[in-house]
């Protein structure tokens, strides 16, 4: 029982840092541009197989692998900025109205990936797949990158948005685009930076996911699922709120394994969002707007 | 034939199921990403009562009726404390929740496989089992929920309804509380969508999560965009073109193994193009920018006498010269002292005005009186009573209206029901009432029509009752929120900038139309006003306020006169 509680306490560490790395990214997003960007899923299935192409079909090292994630994500999360949103923003359309294209758009992608590479789940190859041990507790080379990565890059992200003079704009517009816009910021430049930083980081986080797991059409679900439950759940204000919510919500789903059965991961996320947001509606870390 | 007929059932099953979310979606403008799953309650609940009980078709609709009214009520509550764009997370969550169950909890669902072998409806010893019978009772079914919803959305409930979709906040303003609108009719969106669910699990005799996955709940909001949101007919030309597509996609050559992953392309590529080229959907909501109005001859105006009174409690009638009583109110946002220790008091009959620099806190304080902030300090009455801290939707019933600096009208709705929705104590926006009380409904409808064209006579808009308020200019977008505050009847208004951003000729008229409400009307008003001309034309006294105090009280002539207030007041440093 012991080594099963530490068993599940490190892959909860792992999920943990994923989920908290896949909130920032929606965060970043959603906190900027208020976009309800549901094709984020889209994002991590496309990087997903743009890592296995290269390692699988194009048989080149992994590192190959991982760039190509990174490339394909942020062009496409860019992309359906640039020629979705933007579009839609100029035509003055509501907060739902590009909820509603986004999810078109994500469902038609997914639908393409299916198409081109069916259903069946593709490997990707190179990976270095040892086996570590701390003690009693095992995890792969891929989890232990999981862990060091997520955090490197949200400490980054914290970073460049505290410090850098792009990351205070972005700070700036996410308050208050209005006003931004009125001091000379260029809001779509700004709005397609995010697009770039949130999408990147999450094509990394998938590439990292297809070497530990594999990749399938419909992969970007349940990690986007994770995403926007800890952006609402950690308050969608604060950018460390989205990762302390990941956090949370990864340990809870490994730990909640003690009681229930492993298909239980939404139910938990869920019900830990639900109770929040009744309670305490701006979120863990988050602020209400006067 | 059967073929055929097996597509007509198709279409006026789904017609129903887009229906229910059209209400949800497409009247109060709530986006449901869980609408598959009350279906499943219904289909499950019918499947299992007829398959394990052996009950008829009729209880087991019934049950699956009833319970995702239950579900789709206690989903719509958190609602009270966020805001829309967090129902799509809580639908999103409900429908992964609700698959995740249906595929586990075997013991109830049979899991993946699903349940087999549900009988065919029967009545009176008829049975309903072939395309050909089945159509029909689908037909029927179809009927009665399509005036269900002709009824709720073509009634003082309904409009209610796009006024919520248009804004909350102003609804809000108007005495609606909208939570218990979004409870209802997410409860018989959920109810109705039940309905559906049960009628495909007794025409196809079986059911498994796949009919009822979040694609499904996508393609459902696809055919609700598709028809046209907020068009009563829009479902069904939504649901005929996309049940019917895949048919036709069947006949093509080499599409045999790919049908579903190409409608599933398709579905996507439509959802997204329309949002670009054609939001409005094949049928939009109004089929042209103006509705026509007939107006009656002999129609008076209203204002003229005091409507107020009817609004007015017993104890009222002693006359307590202090009509709005603010004592002490204060309010901080993080650091910044909004409202610190204001005091102010109405007298009966008069217009006060509240006057200071920008970001002063003069909405503060509206918002604190309305309720829709809460105040960390102070005391708010109305003759007398304590209202502090009252859910902005009672205020009405207290006689107490606000206008908003940012006008606020519905816009997607014609002036006549931005004036119409704005009436107290309608029986027709209760559902019972509509069903079993239609005379007294449109009695009270009657009586509305006239009054509000009335209202509108007083503002001078009448010949624009029949257009959609957001096609009218700003001048005229204030005068008919001007006539919707009258239409709440409420004695005491609170008017929050009602002539900034208008040119001469506008302002000189809403002067005129304020003095009128308040003279012959004998409104009690609080005037938040920027423009020193229109204070003077209209206030006999004002509050002064700056950086969250009130500062003086006087004349407006006396109060500028004052060196150290206009200094605060034109910020000469």
């Amino acid at each position: 029982m012991k080594v099963l509680i530490i068993q599940l306490f490190v892959n909860g560490l792992i999920t943990a840092s994923f989920y908290a790395l896949a909130g920032v990214t929606w965060g970043v997003i959603y906190r900027t541009t208020h976009i309800f960007h549901f094709a984020h899923h889209l994002v991590f299935s496309v990087a997903g197989y743009a890592a296995v192409i290269m390692t699988a079909e194009a048989h080149l090292p992994y590192f190959f692998g991982f760039f190509a994630a990174v490339a394909a994500a942020v062009l496409l999360g860019c992309g359906i900025d640039a020629f979705l949103y933007r579009r839609l923003r100029m035509a003055g359309a509501t907060q739902a109205t590009t909820f509603l294209a986004s999810l078109g758009f994500g469902t038609a992608g997914v639908a393409i990936l299916l198409f081109a590479f069916t259903s069946s789940p593709r490997r990707l190859l190179g990976f270095p797949t040892k086996v570590l041990s701390i003690g009693e507790a095992f995890f792969s080379v891929a989890d232990l990158t999981m862990v060091i990565v997520s955090w490197a890059m949200i400490g980054l992200l914290l970073l460049f948005l505290a410090k850098s003079r792009y990351g205070k704009a972005i700070r700036a517009v996410g308050s208050n685009a209005e006003m931004a816009r009125n001091v000379g910021l260029n809001i779509d430049r700004l709005y397609l930076l995010v697009f770039g930083i949130g999408s990147g980081l999450f094509g990394a986080a998938a590439f990292l996911f297809t070497a530990k797991n594999v990749a399938y059409p419909t992969m970007g679900i349940l990690p986007f699922f994770m995403s926007f439950t800890a952006v609402f759940l950690g308050g969608v204000t604060s950018i460390p709120g989205h990762a302390l919510a990941g956090f949370i919500l990864g340990l809870a789903e490994s730990l909640g394994m003690l009681v229930l059965p492993g298909e239980y991961k939404t139910m938990i996320a869920f019900a830990i969002l639900f109770v929040v947001i009744v309670i305490r509606p701006e979120g863990l870390l988050g602020f209400r707007r006067g | 034939m059967d073929y055929i007929l097996n597509i007509l059932v198709f279409i006026l099953i789904y017609a129903v199921w887009v229906q229910s979310l059209n209400l949800i979606m497409g009247y109060v403008g709530v986006i449901s990403m869980g609408h598959a799953v009350f279906s499943a309650i219904g289909a499950y609940t019918a499947a299992l009562i007829s398959v394990h009980l052996g009950y008829n078709f009729l209880v087991g609709t019934a049950a699956g009726f009833l319970l995702a009214t239950i579900v789709g009520a206690l989903l719509a509550i958190p609602s009270l404390r966020v805001r829309d764009e967090y129902l799509i997370v809580f639908t999103v969550g409900f429908q992964m929740v609700a698959y995740e169950f249906m595929l586990t909890a075997r013991r109830i669902t049979e899991g993946q496989g699903g349940i087999p072998n549900i009988p065919f409806p029967t009545l009176f010893g008829f049975e309903f089992n072939t395309p050909f019978k089945f159509l029909p009772l689908a037909l029927v079914t179809a009927v009665i929920c399509f005036s269900i919803v002709w009824r709720l959305v073509r009634s003082p409930f309904g409009r209610v309804l796009k006024a919520i979709r248009e804004d909350e906040s102003a609804c809000r303003a108007l005495g609606k509380n909208t939570l218990r609108f979004k409870v209802l009719v997410f409860a018989l969106g959920g109810g109705i969508a039940a309905v559906a669910g049960s009628s495909l699990a007794y025409f196809i005799t079986f059911i498994s999560p796949g009919s009822f996955s979040v694609e499904i709940s996508i393609f459902i909001i696809v055919m609700v965009i598709l028809g046209g949101e907020a068009n009563f007919w829009g479902p069904l030309v939504g649901a005929a073109i996309l049940v019917g597509l895949p048919e036709v996609l069947r006949f093509l050559p080499g599409t045999a193994g790919i049908v579903d992953v190409l409608r599933e392309i398709f579905y996507g590529l439509i959802l997204m193009l329309m949002m670009i080229f054609r939001p409005q959907g094949i049928l939009p909501e109004y089929a042209a920018q103006t509705k026509e109005v007939q107006v009656p001859t002999d129609l008076t105006v209203e204002g003229d006498t005091n409507d107020g009174g009817k609004m007015s409690s017993p104890e009222e009638k002693q006359v307590i010269p202090q009509v709005l009583e603010i004592k002490g109110l204060s309010k901080s946002f993080g650091g910044l002292r909004a409202v610190n220790d204001a005091s102010l008091t109405l007298s009966s009959g008069k217009i006060t005005g509240l006057i200071g620099p920008n970001g002063c806190g003069k909405t503060t304080i509206f918002n604190l009186i309305t309720g829709f902030l809460d105040a960390d300090g102070g005391k708010v009455y109305i003759h007398g009573k304590e209202i502090t801290g009252r859910a902005p939707y009672k205020l009405i019933s207290d006689g107490l209206a606000r206008s908003w600096q940012d006008i606020r009208t519905f816009k997607d709705m014609t002036v006549l029901d931005n004036v119409r929705v704005a009436r107290p104590k309608q029986s027709g926006e209760k559902i019972l009432a509509l069903f079993f009380s239609p005379w007294r409904v449109a009695r009270e409808e009657r009586e509305n029509y006239i009054r509000a064209l009335g209202y509108l006579k007083m503002v001078g808009l009448v010949d624009k009752a029949g257009h959609l308020a957001g096609s009218l200019s700003t001048a005229e977008q204030k005068l008919v929120a001007i006539a919707r505050l009258m239409a709440t009847e409420c004695p005491v208004l609170l008017l929050d900038e009602p002539t900034s951003a208008l040119d001469l000729e506008s302002v000189e008229r809403i002067i005129k139309l304020i003095r009128s409400i308040a003279q012959q009307g004998r409104k009690t008003i609080l005037l938040i006003e920027h423009n020193l001309d229109v204070v003077r034309g209209l206030v006999e006294e004002a509050y002064f306020m700056s950086e969250g105090k009130v500062l003086a009280y006087g004349e407006p002539s006396a109060l500028m006169a004052d060196p150290k207030l206009a200094e605060v007041y034109f910020g000469i440093d």
